[in-house]
């Protein structure tokens, strides 16, 4: 290559056009019709060009053919860590299916450690599963589970100051708190009437309905299919009316819910009746008188009581409430 | 340099490579008895020690990607030294980590630019002497060259495999001739 810096470099133009350089590049020109000075150069190339290497053996042709068939047989390693991957996934996800399994046996048997056994309680109470919490309750929820059914007492199974409780499924209803509910109510049947004396916080309605006690309105909501009409505030007089259902497994403060399919009786002349569950709380002077069971959680009687925060748990009826006021 | 031109029958070729795609050894070796000699003597130019080894290795990916490979003779060409190029600039950046490998001294005699400048001058330039003048260019121009006259390929193919327009190709290749004939003038001189 010579040197830019040379000043001897001989510096006189070369003619060449690009066409010209291509066809002498793709050996089509002989050097006896290159252009003037590329005479040399294309003899360059085509010496370049001659194959000088020795004669490839037939040998060496089979041992590199057989080892190019041989390269095309093996399975490419992108291959093979994909069926590792593939296993690999399998066996994980036999084994989750595993644990998963024996997990949620354990859990229906009840055998597991309580705080494991109310995790996976409420995990499996979500997709529909009753499993009984750690204290042997069929999901021990605060807001309420949804095992209310036909029970008895009218039960404010709620969470007041949570202000959310679930009703449950189906009392006719419940005494709930003396306080306006707070809660909501979700449930079949929607809020639970209260009856009597006992200010129900109706979770269901919305409304609480008052007995005797309290007649302030309630702040919950129903999300029931049915609702329960507002009882109006009664003084002393019970409301049979009430559809609401609640979950006797949640705590009240007086925001309860009523539960199940009770009846409350406000202010010592209703009457309540029904399955229910849950408790009852509330500062009612009414009585209710519950009929019923109570599912799951073990309710406390019709008694309403203020401002509770009992958790309603256990299976068991229910007593009929005994009219207080 | 009528070699150069020279390409397997495409008819021909369909055959050998259809032949090949499953396995056939005696398709295999066809090509491999067709293309050898010119792909060891790219790799030769640029990497004189590891030429060999380089072929196997740029061999063994050709029967790997075999059952992926679509086209013709000129593309089969093109594909193939695409593959070599990389497998040699992998050999490169592995000779530059290492810069503590001794040099060959066999190569340091045969570089002597003396001999070839005589040789020339007489008219009786080899090959391998050839190749040495080319990769006196700059290692652009040398590459385009080199793959051009040994490799067999088209300005468009080599553009493909350099990543470069074949317009620019011409213009490299333009320059390095009129490169090659101002040293064969000093050399006349």
């Amino acid at each position: 290559m010579s040197d830019w810096r040379d000043p001897q470099r001989d510096t006189t133009p070369i003619e060449l056009d690009l066409d010209t350089a291509d066809r002498i590049l793709s050996g089509a020109v002989e050097a006896a019709d290159a252009p003037p000075g590329f005479e040399s150069v294309v003899q360059l190339l085509q010496a370049a060009a001659i194959d000088e290497t020795a004669e490839i053996e037939g040998f060496d042709e089979w041992r590199a053919a057989a080892a190019m068939a041989a390269a095309m047989e093996t399975p490419r390693p992108a291959r093979v860590a994909g069926g590792r991957f593939r296993r690999r996934t399998a066996m994980a996800l036999v084994c989750t299916v595993t644990v998963f399994t024996a997990t949620a046996g354990l859990a229906v048997a009840g055998a597991l450690p309580g705080p494991a056994q109310d995790v996976v309680s409420k995990a499996l109470h979500h997709v529909g599963v009753s499993v009984p919490g750690s204290s042997g309750s069929p999901a021990d929820d605060p807001q309420g589970g949804g095992t209310g059914n036909s029970g008895g007492s009218p039960s404010g199974g709620s969470n007041g100051s949570n202000g959310k409780s679930q009703a449950g499924g189906g009392g006719k209803h419940g005494n709930a708190g003396t306080k306006p509910g707070q809660g909501k109510a979700k449930g079949a049947n929607g809020g639970a009437g209260s009856a009597g004396g006992s200010g129900a916080g109706g979770a269901g309605d919305g409304h609480t309905t008052d007995g005797g006690g309290s007649t302030t309105p309630g702040n919950g909501k129903a999300l029931g299919k049915n609702k329960t009409k507002p009882t109006p505030p009664g003084a002393g007089q019970g409301n049979n009316n009430g559809n609401g259902q609640a979950n006797g497994l949640g705590n009240g403060n007086g925001n309860g819910q009523a539960n199940g399919n009770g009846n409350g009786t406000g202010a010592g002349q209703g009457q309540g009746q029904g399955h229910g569950q849950g408790q009852g709380q509330g500062q009612g002077q009414g009585q209710g008188q519950g009929q019923g069971q109570a599912n799951g959680g073990g309710a406390t009687g019709g008694q309403p009581q203020g401002n509770g925060n009992g958790k309603a748990k256990g299976n068991g009826s229910t007593p009929p409430s005994q009219p207080t006021g | 340099m009528g070699k150069l031109n020279e390409t397997v029958e495409p008819r021909a070729f369909d055959e050998v490579l259809s032949a090949a795609r499953v396995g056939d050894v005696t398709a295999l070796g066809e090509m491999y008895r067709f293309y050898q000699p010119s792909l060891v003597r790219y790799l030769r130019a640029n990497a004189l020690d590891a030429a060999d080894d380089l072929a196997s290795e740029t061999w063994l990916d050709v029967a790997g990607g075999l059952d992926r490979f679509k086209g013709g003779e000129p593309d089969f060409r093109r594909w193939l030294f695409t593959i070599a190029r990389r497998r040699l600039l992998d050999d490169q950046r592995r000779i530059t980590r290492r810069r503590t490998d001794p040099t060959d001294g066999s190569r340091l005699e045969r570089s002597d630019p003396t001999a070839d400048t005589q040789a020339e001058a007489l008219g009786r330039i080899d090959s391998a002497a050839a190749v040495r003048r080319i990769m006196e260019l700059s290692p652009e121009q040398a590459e385009v060259v080199l793959l051009r006259v040994v490799g067999g390929l088209s300005a468009e193919d080599v553009a493909s495999i350099l990543g470069k327009t074949p317009g620019n190709i011409r213009v490299i290749q333009h320059r390095a001739l009129t490169q090659l004939a101002r040293q064969a003038e000093r050399v006349e001189q």
